[in-house]
């Protein structure tokens, strides 16, 4: 028999070989990918980031809301402008010039990273006040509206977001060890907000308002809360874009972006961490590897010339297929923990829990 | 403790409670009953605050608390349970009860994510509550199940626990005895006696099993079509004709 402290150390020594074999991993992915499979490996964590922003309110709040395209556009476009040169603004803003006031801003990427999530937060709040007065369907229209209002205004913002036209030549800051290194950060803290007094408070809402206000909670600064927080996340993983783009219009951040992230989370599970995370990776890895879809095919019998968006369809019939078969997502609202790999047999038992 | 004044509530043209005038005094365990669709439930809503008083007062402890949000209420010091549960589904047992600690806790946002020692031992010593609260309710084997997976009786029993952990002086109950068998109820009982001496509580209680009302409650109130028709002590409702009326209806020849 084990002691307890075995047992302990038992899950240590998996958490820390885990996290060397990562690190390993990355190290190895930095030298031997090549440019564009580094792309999607990068786009892959910037995903994970979005997922669980928005599996925050989905999932453990229970907000339906669909506006994270406008607060990824916020925190891109605040962070483009944070970061460019005087220089390189001046070759953007041709049709009109820039605000004089936002001309000389050039600040590392690190703090423009931050700021850029507060303004999304900030937004947040300004949009999250008047809209969590509503519920479920109502609050997903209302957060979809304010969503493409954000786009709209940017599109006219003229001064200072060159409008239409975008912003190009985007320094490259997000590497590899950024996009991930963020990605990592997001969920270690996701998971112990959710593990907090606070992630508690959200699932209760989440169960069932009424009792969650019978108990003492104030719903509505809990949802504010969660929505805030969600939208900061939302702001950095739009930040983190658009410097992983380099080239960012308003125009980018339409509704379909909130379903390609929404996608990801309903398919991963909605209220699971490691769900959206495993889901962001094979959703992201797919999208690119079934790019031959849109290319010429030869079935044999049908042969078609290569339409575009064919891909798309595959993703379509993949929500369908969960939707009928698996509405709980691939997770549920289970974890994968070292606890349920050795339930499921994959690794030798643990002593049971005191 | 509590004191209505003329408490009335309209949903349109139907009055649902209409000069509803109770007093609770501190330590009573007082009764509120009636026929179906009587405003029983709807007194409670109001005195909770989950609807806001078409008009009249309700004092707690003096303080008027009419039109009050509930988790202001509840801080105040009123817990309830619901006539039909409402438990965190997903959640386990303990942590329906932590969630009620939550409000108590006193910890901010950054030294819960970031797990500062202070959150921490704040949490630990939380979660001993939380075991200690279970333990006294005969709870605490269960406490990691997922709150569904209680039995029944455990399921409404986990609910009073989950209002006690607010840490309430006046506790609000709904129909605790609802679909118990007779031997449940009879623990039940003595569970409501047993929670108002261990905790110092003053409770009211909607009730339409008989022998529970009869056998805990010092006062009753009767309320048929919103209306207070009777009040008194167990043995004088019990001979109220207007009590029998109500719930037996009248002969007509």
């Amino acid at each position: 028999m084990k002691s307890p402290l075995a047992k302990i150390a038992d899950r240590r020594v998996l958490d820390a070989s885990l996290v060397a074999v990562l690190l390993a991993g990355f190290f190895v992915a930095d030298s031997f990918l090549d440019p564009f499979a580094m792309q999607i490996f990068k786009l892959c964590a910037i995903n994970i980031i979005l997922a669980l922003s928005l599996n925050l309110l989905n999932g453990f709040t229970g907000l339906f809301s669909l506006g994270h395209a406008g607060f990824m556009s916020i925190g891109a476009f605040s962070c483009a402008l944070l970061t460019m040169t005087a220089a390189q603004k001046q070759m953007n803003f041709f049709l009109k010039p820039i605000e004089p006031w936002l001309m000389n801003v050039t600040i590392p990427f690190l703090p423009a990273l931050i700021i850029s999530g507060l303004i999304a937060a900030f937004a947040g709040f300004l949009i999250g006040a008047p809209a969590l007065r509503l519920r479920d369907d109502y609050l997903a229209i209302a957060t979809l509206g304010f969503s493409e209002i954000i786009r709209v205004v940017f599109t006219n913002l003229q001064t200072v977001t060159n409008g239409s036209l975008g912003l190009k030549g985007l320094p490259r800051f997000t590497t590899m060890w950024w996009a991930w290194g963020v990605a990592a950060a997001v969920t270690v803290l996701m998971v112990s907000l959710v593990r907090s007094s606070y992630g508690r408070a959200f699932k209760a809402i989440r169960d069932n308002e009424i009792a969650a206000e019978a108990m003492g909670i104030n719903v509505f600064r809990m949802k504010l809360l969660s929505f805030v927080i969600s939208a900061f996340i939302a702001g950095i993983g739009g930040a983190l874009l658009a410097h992983h783009l380099t080239t960012i219009d308003p125009k980018q951040f339409q509704f379909l972006k909130t379903f390609d992230v929404l996608l990801i989370v309903v398919l991963g599970g909605i209220g699971s961490i490691s769900g959206s995370i495993i889901a962001a990776i094979v959703v992201t890895i797919m999208m690119e590897a079934l790019r031959f879809l849109d290319g010429p095919l030869n079935l044999i019998f049908i042969q078609t010339e290569g339409t575009p968006g064919i891909r798309m369809v595959v993703f379509s019939v993949l929500l369908m297929a969960v939707i009928l078969f698996r509405q709980q997502g691939l997770m549920g609202q289970k974890e994968l923990s070292w606890d349920l790999l050795s339930k499921a047999g994959l690794l030798p038992r643990f002593k049971a829990k005191e | 403790m509590l004191k209505t004044g003329k408490l009335t509530k309209t949903f349109g043209g139907l009055t649902a409670v209409s000069d509803l005038s109770i007093e609770i005094g501190k330590g009573e365990i007082v009764g509120l009953i009636g026929p179906n669709g009587a405003g029983k439930t709807t007194a409670f809503n109001l005195i909770t605050g989950v609807y806001k008083p078409t008009s009249g007062s309700i004092e707690y402890k003096g303080r008027n608390i009419a039109g009050m949000k509930p988790h202001r209420i509840t801080k105040l010091g009123t817990a309830r349970t619901f006539q039909n549960i409402r438990l965190f589904k997903n959640m386990t047992v303990l942590e329906n009860v932590l969630v009620a600690h939550h409000f108590r806790m006193g910890t901010n946002l950054a030294e819960a994510v970031l797990r500062l020692p202070s959150y921490l031992s704040k949490e630990k010593a939380t979660r001993e509550e939380a075991m200690k609260l279970l333990d006294s309710v005969g709870l605490a084997e269960a406490a990691g199940e997922p709150s569904t997976s209680l039995p029944y009786g455990k399921q409404r029993r986990l609910e009073i626990a989950r209002a006690l952990a607010t840490d309430p002086k006046l506790l609000l109950l709904d129909e605790p005895a609802a679909g118990m068998n007779p031997q449940e109820s009879h623990d039940l009982m003595d569970f409501i006696l047993k929670i108002r001496d261990d905790f110092g509580l003053t409770i009211l209680l909607i009730e339409h099993h008989m022998q529970v009302v009869m056998g805990v409650c010092t006062r009753m109130y009767v309320l048929d079509y919103g209306i207070t028709i009777a009040h008194g002590n167990p043995a004088d409702i019990r001979k109220d004709p207007k009590v029998i009326e109500a719930y037996l209806g009248v002969d007509v020849c």
